[in-house]
């Protein structure tokens, strides 16, 4: 149990730092997709017309209930063989974990723009402000205090499935790690610096989004 | 927004359209138009296997590489699974599968070519094993458990020697890795073929393993013809495969290559 | 192209999977619950007394993926340490510390939001440290409590999934073989999404009803 052999494993980082490059893109790029998936559902879900609420309904419990591995694999394999389109690995992680995160963020969205109080509404009314402005001046900035520290913790919570990529083959972090493990027949030294390398990258990240928390972190009596 | 319907329903058909005219083509059409060859990366060393800088090195590499080259395309290979594998050819994934084993499930989906090497099946076991695996029916027993790659030839060995056994199933997985299973306690035996992967799992692993029947002596189950996978009915392919395959035989180059790839420490590690 | 039939007769086996899944969410849940309060009461108290490895490993388990601690602990602890731990183990206790690790940000926030006069009062009383946390405050804290640990439970339910890669037979795995046997991962992974999704939704809409509940208008993990 004694030799440990670090200094072979370090041969490969340029490996492993491509992969944390991967990781960070395929986060970015889904967190992206997401926002903006989110934002278009939350207003869908406002909407009174079956034909916006439903689908909106139905997107965001099926997609915050089902495994995300679940969803990759079924992108990987079920969108060429449906329509014919292959996305590829790195971008079946990144739709199915877009859509994934959209459904998250949009209930936070919701949450947000539900919070801010009816109050401020009438008194926008009041004040003869039009719908245009209300959001602008008055509602959407407080909804965007509401939702800036759920969306930070659940951010960080789901930038961690960007792991699961690894199981349809693309090349982050994790499935790199195994590569090179195998290869080497030292997963102990290798896993060990994975792990090292995801803390050491989403470590500053979560430091940064607690900061953010506390700042706007809404007083509740 | 009904303008919206009807322009989803013109692209879904359109796409339905171009599937369905695609089917028609032969696969070597399709990759001459696409100017792509894709193959299925699974994992089989010293066949096919993937290295942390994310190409693939092997025997089937090299002749998947020839192959492009002839058909005058680059080569694709896409990241697989055996349990997967075979869906991929219907989904389009991948052109071929390389690394196959021939057998009767699989050819009910798929096509393969000619086979180009052969390889046969020993079981594997710890040597401190408790549960008695000394002959090949001892395996057969509900308390014995194997450890195999989900969906491939391994597992279906394991079905055929060892019905009443337990399987449990692996993604993308070495034979080191299922191995180590073993060695660890936490399944009782393992699918390995001889000679290469058991040469492999002597040299790694010495004597806390035990062979049954023993290294180099094949087991009676089916022997693994291993063969390119490809859509099924896919005649102008299997003209051309089998055909790029007596290529390499005639020309000696299949023989290189076995020769080159087939040895412990090519299919260890990259040192 | 999709034939779902084909698959209906295998469907048991596929169900076949759901203790073995509800034993790892129960497991992880609970050793979770049970190591996240005391660090969460400790870091309330803001007493030095919770050393910073304590720390770290919170972060740590709070930041990096599961999947890479499954991994970890199933391949590199038994060339480490010598321990060869089964994969039920290795999931539910890996599952568990990042159960815990969240829980305790959520517990610490639920206590922390107890009004400081609620301490006060029960000292003036007579109560001593621990009976104040006990009888006065902690009661008082479940009511932020209940929505967060329903949506753990959640994500624990989905995360089981992991155990796929492992070779546990649970609902993943088992559709994985099954998907194996019969070449159609669509139509499987289609109904196992259904089986999940079966499982997940009515604790999500119970989480949801208490979210409404408590009053507390954002989602916070």
């Amino acid at each position: 149990m004694g030799d440990f052999q670090f200094a072979r494993i370090f041969g490969y980082l340029p490996d492993f730092i491509r992969g944390v490059g991967v990781t960070f893109q395929l986060g970015l790029i889904s967190a992206s997709l997401g926002l903006v998936l989110g934002l278009v559902f939350a207003l869908m879900k406002f909407s009174r017309h079956p034909l916006l609420y439903w689908p909106s309904y139905v997107y965001i419990e099926f997609f915050r209930t089902t495994p995300p591995l679940v969803q990759i694999i079924w992108l990987y394999y079920g969108l060429p063989l449906l329509t014919g389109y292959d996305l590829g690995a790195f971008g079946s992680a990144a739709v199915a974990l877009g859509l994934n995160m959209g459904a998250f963020y949009a209930e936070i969205f919701r949450a947000g723009i539900v919070g801010v109080h009816r109050t401020q509404w009438q008194a926008a009314r009041v004040l003869g402000l039009n719908l245009t402005d209300t959001l602008r001046f008055i509602v959407l900035p407080q909804a965007v205090r509401n939702v800036l520290p759920p969306m930070g913790t659940t951010t960080i919570y789901l930038i961690k499935d960007t792991a699961l990529a690894s199981a349809i083959g693309t090349p982050e972090l994790l499935r790199i790690g195994q590569l090179v493990a195998v290869e080497t027949f030292r997963p102990v030294e290798t896993l060990t610096i994975v792990a090292m390398l995801y803390f050491a990258v989403t470590y500053p990240v979560a430091l940064l989004v607690d900061r953010l928390e506390r700042r706007f972190k809404v007083a509740r009596v | 927004m009904r303008r919206l319907a009807m322009f989803g329903a013109f692209l879904a058909l359109g796409l339905q359209g171009a599937f369905s005219v695609a089917q028609a083509q032969s696969t070597i059409d399709e990759v001459k138009q696409r100017g792509e060859l894709r193959i299925a990366g699974v994992l089989y060393r010293p066949l096919i296997s993937p290295r942390p800088s994310g190409e693939y090195v092997g025997i089937d590499v090299e002749l998947m590489k020839l192959m492009a080259a002839d058909l005058g395309v680059k080569l694709n290979i896409v990241n697989s699974e055996w349990a997967t594998a075979v869906a991929g050819i219907e989904a389009k994934k991948w052109d071929i599968v390389p690394a196959m084993c021939i057998t009767d499930k699989r050819k009910e989906v798929i096509d393969f070519s000619e086979s180009y090497i052969t390889i046969g099946a020993t079981l594997t076991t710890a040597a401190n094993n408790p549960k008695g695996l000394t002959t090949v029916a001892s395996f057969n027993r509900p308390e014995v458990v194997f450890a195999v790659p989900a969906g491939s030839w391994s597992e279906s060995v394991a079905k055929e020697v060892a019905p009443l056994a337990q399987i449990k199933g692996f993604g993308q997985s070495t034979s080191a890795d299922l191995i180590q299973e073993v060695v660890a306690g936490r399944a009782d035996a393992v699918v390995l073929d001889t000679p290469i992967q058991t040469t492999v799992a002597l040299d790694a692993f010495g004597d806390k393993i035990r062979i049954v029947p023993g290294h180099n002596k094949p087991l009676d189950v089916r022997a693994c013809k291993v063969g390119y996978g490809y859509r099924k009915g896919d005649t102008k392919m299997r003209d051309y495969v089998d055909g790029f395959i007596a290529k390499m035989r005639s020309s000696g180059k299949l023989e290189a290559l076995i020769t080159q790839y087939m040895k412990p420490d090519q299919i260890k590690a990259a040192n | 192209m999709l034939r779902f039939d084909t698959i209906v007769g295998d469907i048991p086996y596929l169900l076949l999977g759901i203790p073995l899944t509800l034993a790892i969410t129960a497991v992880a849940f609970v050793v979770g619950i049970l190591v996240a309060l005391p660090i969460a009461i400790a870091r309330s108290a803001s007493v030095p007394v919770l050393s910073p490895v304590v720390r770290l490993l919170v972060d740590f388990f709070r930041t990096t993926p599961p999947l890479m601690h499954i991994v970890w602990a199933y391949y590199a602890l038994p060339v480490i340490a010598d321990i060869k731990l089964d994969a039920f183990t290795v999931v539910a206790g890996a599952l568990a510390c990042s159960a815990a690790a969240q829980m305790s940000e959520i517990f610490r926030g639920a206590i922390v939001a107890v009004p400081r006069g609620q301490w006060d009062a029960s000292q003036v009383i007579g109560l001593s440290y621990a009976q104040r946390l006990w009888w006065v405050i902690l009661p008082q804290s479940l009511r932020l409590i209940y929505a967060p640990a329903c949506n753990a439970l959640v994500s624990l339910l989905k995360q089981s999934s992991l155990a796929a890669v492992i070779a546990l037979p649970e609902i993943m795995n088992r559709g994985w073989l099954l998907a194996a046997q019969n070449f159609r991962p669509i139509e499987v992974l289609t109904t196992i999404a259904l089986i999940y999704f079966v499982l997940t939704w009515p604790l999500a809409l119970l989480a949801a009803y208490m979210e409404r509940r408590s009053g507390f208008a954002f989602r916070s993990d």
